[in-house]
C-alpha cells in the first residue's frame, strides 16, 4: 500500500474513531446510557465501572485527544509525523488492549463502542507502524 | 537503501517501546486511582481519594431519576424501601457492597425504585447528619448524599459529624448546591421529611437498621428477610419477594 493510500485509510478510520469517542464523551458528561445494540446492559455496566476514568478523566475524552492527534499527525511533513502517528497509535492500541482485557475479567461486562474503538485502533497501529516503515526515503542531495 | 531501513525498523521499535512505557504508566495510575477506593474511615479532608469517592458516587446514581426519597423510574412495579441510620455500621456495609448491584440489576433495568428513609437512632451525630441528608432530599441529592456520609462514616457518636465534615461531604455531593443546602437546612420542608421516615418507621415496626420491605405496587410493604448483607444475599431475598407476585 502507498503513502497515499495508507494516510487515507487512517484519516478515514481516525476520524469514524473521533465520532465514536465524541459519542461517548456526550453520553458521559450528560449522564446518558449508550444506545447499545441486544440490550443487556454491558456499556451501562462499564461507562460505570472504574475503568471509565484515568486519574479523573473520562476514558472517553482520552480517546477523543487520542483520535484527534493521530488524525493531526498526518498533517506533520517528514519522518516525525509518521512516528507521532505510530507512538500514538500503539499507545491507543496498549490501552485499548488493557480495557478490553479488564471487560473480559474485572467488569464481567462488553461494551460494544469500547469493542469497535479498539478495533478502530488496532487498524491504526497496523496502518501507522506500516507507514512508517514502508515510509518513501526522504530526499538526500 | 538497507541502512535506511534498518533505520526505520530502529524508529519502530522506539516508537513501540514510547508506546509501552506511556501505556504502563497509564495503567499504573488507572489501577492507583481505584485503589483510593478501598480507604474507609473519617476522611471527609479533601484531596485526591475524596475526588474519587465523588466521581464513584456521581457514576453510581449517574443518570437514575430520582426525586425526593426516591431513586428509580416513578412507574416500577415495586419498591424497596430501606431504613437506615447514617451511623449504623451494618448500613455502610450494605451501601459500599451491595447497594451498587441492586443498582445496577434492579433499578436501571427498572425493575425497582428504591426509596432511603433516614433514621436517627443512634445519637446526635445521626441526628445532624440526617438533618443535612434531608436537606440534601429537597435538591433530590439524598442518595448520593449519605452515600458519602455511609463512606466516610467515623466511630459511633465520637461527635465527628461536625459542621466541617458535614459541609465537606456537601461540597463532594455531585451536583448539590451548597447555598442551597445551607439556606433549607431544619426548614419545615426537611423537618417534614425527617418526621415522615420516623412515622414509616414506627407504623412498620422498624427497631433497628438497616431494615427492608419491598412494596409492590400499592400493596402492604412485605419486610425483606436477609441471611446477610452480600449483593448476593439481598439480590436472592429481592427475588423471592419480587418473585411471589
Amino acid at each position: 500500500m502507498n503513502e497515499r493510500r495508507l494516510r487515507r485509510v487512517i484519516g478515514v478510520v481516525a476520524l469514524i474513531g473521533l465520532a465514536v469517542a465524541a459519542y461517548l464523551t456526550y453520553v458521559h458528561y450528560a449522564e446518558l446510557e449508550p444506545i447499545c445494540a441486544g440490550g443487556g446492559g454491558g456499556c451501562e455496566k462499564v461507562q460505570n465501572s472504574s475503568y471509565a476514568e484515568l486519574a479523573g478523566v473520562p476514558v472517553a475524552v482520552l480517546g477523543l485527544i487520542g483520535y484527534a492527534l493521530i488524525l493531526g499527525s498526518l498533517w506533520i511533513p517528514g519522518e516525525s509525523g509518521r512516528v507521532a502517528g505510530a507512538v500514538l497509535a500503539l499507545v491507543g492500541f496498549g490501552f485499548s488492549l488493557y480495557l478490553t482485557w479488564a471487560e473480559l475479567f474485572e467488569i464481567d461486562a462488553i461494551c460494544q463502542w469500547c469493542v469497535a474503538s479498539a478495533v478502530l485502533m488496532t487498524i491504526l497501529a497496523v496502518a501507522t507502524c506500516w507507514r512508517l516503515v514502508s515510509s518513501p526515503q526522504p530526499a538526500v542531495s | 537503501m538497507t541502512t535506511d531501513r534498518n533505520r526505520r525498523l530502529l524508529l519502530l521499535g522506539g516508537a513501540l517501546l514510547a508506546a509501552v512505557v506511556v501505556v504502563v504508566v497509564a495503567i499504573v495510575v488507572s489501577q492507583g486511582g481505584s485503589d483510593d477506593n478501598g480507604g474507609g474511615g473519617p476522611t471527609a479532608s479533601g484531596g485526591g481519594a475524596q475526588q474519587s469517592q465523588s466521581a464513584e458516587v456521581k457514576k453510581l446514581f449517574g443518570g437514575i431519576p430520582q426525586q425526593g426519597v426516591t431513586l428509580g423510574e416513578p412507574d416500577a412495579p415495586a419498591t424497596l424501601i430501606e431504613f437506615a441510620d447514617l451511623q449504623c455500621p451494618f448500613c455502610a456495609q450494605y451501601t459500599t457492597g451491595a447497594l451498587p448491584t441492586v443498582i445496577q440489576d434492579y433499578v436501571r433495568s427498572g425493575r425497582l425504585k428504591m426509596q432511603l428513609r433516614l433514621l436517627r437512632f443512634i445519637g446526635p451525630d445521626s441526628e445532624r447528619g440526617a438533618e443535612v441528608a434531608a436537606a440534601a432530599t429537597l435538591q433530590n441529592k439524598g442518595w448520593q448524599y449519605s452515600d458519602l456520609f455511609f463512606r466516610n462514616q467515623g466511630q459511633e457518636n465520637s461527635g465527628y459529624a461536625t459542621d466541617a465534615f458535614l459541609e465537606q461531604l456537601a461540597r463532594e455531593t455531585p451536583g448539590l448546591d451548597v447555598n442551597q443546602l445551607d439556606s433549607d437546612l431544619n426548614t419545615p420542608p426537611a423537618q417534614r421529611l425527617i418526621r415522615q421516615a420516623e412515622r414509616l418507621g414506627n407504623q412498620l415496626g422498624v427497631s433497628g437498621t438497616p431494615t427492608f420491605f419491598i412494596q409492590k405496587g400499592n400493596g402492604a410493604p412485605q419486610q425483606l428477610q436477609l441471611s446477610s448483607l452480600d449483593a448476593d444475599s439481598v439480590t436472592a431475598a429481592i427475588d423471592s419477594a419480587l418473585g411471589e407476585q
